[in-house]
């Protein structure tokens, strides 16, 4: 792992080479992120492109204050939301109220890596950020409150209706409400 | 970690096997070179004070020229008083003067076009309004005490009456500057200053007795109420001079 | 850097300013043209994030300019029609200022403004104050701002306007100098202004882009369209009821004009090389002051 704090100083005093090593360290990580949300290489390779531009941008104001990955995330999941907002041809799909029995799902017999994208697609942006920062990135719900400026319970709420509508998807008991 | 542990395992092994596109070398370095653009330029950051110094700097003669004006006059009519209770009077009441001064002096000497300059600055516009008040502020309260020490002689208690006035001067400050920050504009500021001058000339000539109970306050409270002033002032300043530099890209 | 608009529309009541603009802006310089009235300005001030669009954006590599904001603004160099000043400031006074609104670190801004002062050529009057400045001086002053930053977008609008002959010569070469590695935009209504100097062109007509090419291309438009002809003072005024007139000289005793028409305007008209100022007639018809 990188030495983030030297080389966030190093980019603060307009060291190029430290912004290399970071944007090669982080490119991936931040590509997959939108790969999830959108499923477009193009797209997701622009969204990653305008992260970054914004990441140096803001540099001087970040402050080494909690990790750096979390305030790359916070502006990630903040950038997901500008470009769902400007007209792109991505709808937003509804948030349906589910009933507590469709939560009883077992995840131990789903394998299917291959249908888990498409699943994701059909569950709502916000069920998606969340269960995404949690299971692919690891942050913690307390964490994603932090960076998606909500409250924990809502997040333990959506991953928890998002996990449920996935394996559900995944296990064939309903085509899942696709719009369009 | 949370519960569920087993099965949020199985979750994360699901995820990690999604195939996501590797991206080559050469488009991520096409990447840092645009992001490069936006490497900070080392240009020295404005702080507070800098910018309060410049505003010095460029304040005209004719700021001055008033409020070494109103000085004289000030002293001149406290002297002439005829009791220690119309001098006080009008020593409030020309309190916030050289504040609402240096607002007018924006106000005249600027044309009307030159906000469309100082908005595609770097930094935000409100802070002119904000220094002015700052500046005006801190001068008020340097006329105030001159016109104390030169009324030594016709004044009660000018220690008093400084600290007062001064008391006066930090809260009309800090609810400038909370408007100034608000609201960026300067007009409303003028009105609360313009409006106390009023009140307070209205208060002294039609209601001595309150005016009376204003001036025996004893010293200790007094300089508490100073103390509570001075904190909100600072405070309000404090706050605008973080947000001087800070951008807003991180958050929501 | 990739400066865009995206369908930019400025709306004032039910009149529309600006309608749905969209331009991508690379290192250059970008002349845009159009007669009074065709939306230059409220385009320039939502480029430079002083209005608000009604619909729409500007983006600087992906992100909105309003999202950059003081980044954004730091990398900008803007030159609005009226220069604003403060009467009571000396010119150079008046570029400390805005250099510390800037945010330039003093010594550098001092460095700077003599610099900028001596290529405007206001280094002998720079200690005189700003209200005794004639038009063209707070013109050049209005240039000389736009500079101080070292900017790497210069947004200028009509930034020959009050100049003289001499003064007008003078900013075309500080722009040719300055013209590497940055995009710069400058809006006017007069042709020659931007004919030896933009690299590409815009034409802006009732708040639409009504073309946007190369100078090169441009004067395709109009090829074998360009007339020279001579003619009296009462044939000039009938030919301006039916063609759009170019340039008119005034011989001893008749015009000499150019016609942009489709077909042979007079049996005497010889056929001319097309000049952008064509193109200006044939698009936006008749002649601009």
């Amino acid at each position: 792992m990188v030495d983030e704090i030297k080389l966030i100083d190093r980019i603060k005093h307009g060291d190029r080479r430290a912004l290399d090593t970071l944007v090669k360290a982080y490119y991936q990580n931040v590509f997959a992120y939108f790969y999830y949300h959108t499923q477009n290489r193009e797209t997701a390779m622009d969204l990653t492109q305008e992260v970054f531009v914004k990441v140096v941008a803001s540099i001087e104001t970040y402050e080494n204050r909690g990790r750096f990955r979390s305030w790359l995330f916070t502006i990630c999941a903040n950038h997901l939301r500008n470009h769902w907002k400007y007209g792109s041809t991505h709808d937003e799909y509804e948030l349906e109220e589910e009933s507590e029995e469709d939560m009883a799902v077992s995840w131990q017999n789903i394998t299917d890596s291959t249908d888990l994208l498409n699943a994701l697609s059909q569950i709502s942006t916000d069920q998606r950020d969340c269960v995404i920062l949690k299971y692919y990135y690891g942050f913690t719900s307390r964490e994603i409150a932090e960076m998606l400026h909500i409250k924990e319970p809502t997040v333990k709420a959506r991953i928890r209706y998002g996990l449920s509508k996935i394996a559900k998807l995944l296990r064939g008991d309903e085509t899942g409400g696709k719009e369009q | 970690m949370e519960k569920n542990s087993n099965e949020d395992e199985h979750i994360e092994k699901l995820f990690k096997s999604v195939d996501i596109p590797q991206i080559t070398e050469k488009q991520i370095e096409s990447v840092v070179k645009v992001a490069a653009d936006y490497l900070p330029l080392g240009r020295k950051h404005m702080s507070l004070w800098d910018m309060a110094i410049l505003e010095l700097r460029t304040t005209s003669i004719f700021f001055w020229a008033a409020c070494a004006a109103l000085m004289a006059i000030a002293v001149l009519f406290i002297s002439s008083a005829e009791s220690s209770f119309s001098a006080a009077g009008i020593f409030i009441v020309v309190a916030p003067a050289p504040l609402l001064f240096s607002l007018l002096e924006i106000m005249t000497t600027r044309t009307p076009n030159v906000i469309e300059l100082e908005k595609v600055c770097k930094y935000n516009v409100n802070q002119l309004y904000v220094l002015k008040i700052m500046i005006g502020t801190v001068l008020n309260i340097v006329v105030l005490a001159l016109i104390s020490v030169f009324s030594l002689h016709t004044l009660n208690s000018p220690l008093q009456m400084f600290l007062m006035g001064s008391t006066i001067m930090l809260t009309i400050g800090f609810l400038a500057l909370l408007i100034a920050t608000t609201l960026g504009q300067s007009l409303p500021v003028m009105g609360i200053l313009a409006g106390w001058t009023i009140a307070a000339s209205m208060l002294f000539d039609n209601g001595p007795k309150l005016a009376m109970a204003l001036l025996s306050i004893r010293f200790t409270p007094l300089l508490i109420t100073l103390l509570v002033s001075t904190m909100l002032f600072v405070l309000t300043l404090h706050s605008f001079s973080h947000k001087l530099t800070s951008l807003s890209l991180g958050g929501t | 850097m990739q400066l865009r608009t995206q369908n930019l529309t400025k709306n004032f009541g039910d009149k529309c300013a600006v309608d749905h603009v969209s331009l991508t802006f690379e290192r250059g310089v970008y002349g845009l043209l159009g007669p009074n009235g065709a939306g230059k300005t409220t385009l320039m001030r939502m480029l430079v994030d002083v209005l608000p669009p009604s619909s729409g954006k500007v983006t600087l590599d992906g992100i909105t300019i309003g999202e950059l904001g003081a980044k954004y603004r730091d990398i900008l160099g803007y030159m609005p029609q009226e220069i604003g000043y403060y009467r009571d400031f000396t010119a150079k006074r008046f570029l400390q200022y805005l250099s510390a609104l800037k945010g330039l670190d003093p010594r550098y801004a001092n460095r700077r403004i003599d610099e900028l002062l001596d290529l405007v050529g206001l280094a002998d009057v720079k200690n005189k104050r700003l209200g005794q400045f004639s038009g063209g001086m707070i013109r050049r002053i209005g240039i000389a701002q736009a500079l101080l930053n070292d900017p790497k977008i210069l947004i200028l609008d009509e930034p020959t306007a009050g100049l003289d002959p001499n003064e007008r010569i003078r900013f075309r070469n500080i722009l040719s100098e300055l013209s590497e590695d940055r995009i710069v935009i400058l809006s006017t209504h007069i042709v020659s202004d931007v004919q030896s100097i933009a690299g590409q062109v815009i034409l802006l007509k009732e708040g639409k882009v009504i073309n946007y090419d190369t100078t090169e291309n441009l004067r395709r438009l109009v090829d074998g369209k360009v007339w020279l002809a001579n003619v009296s003072h009462r044939e000039l005024n009938e030919l301006k009821q039916r063609f759009p007139i170019g340039n008119v000289l005034q011989k001893d005793d008749h015009f000499e004009i150019r016609i942009v028409s489709d077909s042979k305007p007079l049996p005497d008209a010889t056929p001319a090389d097309p000049s952008l100022e064509d193109v200006f007639v044939y698009v936006f018809g008749g002649e601009e002051e």
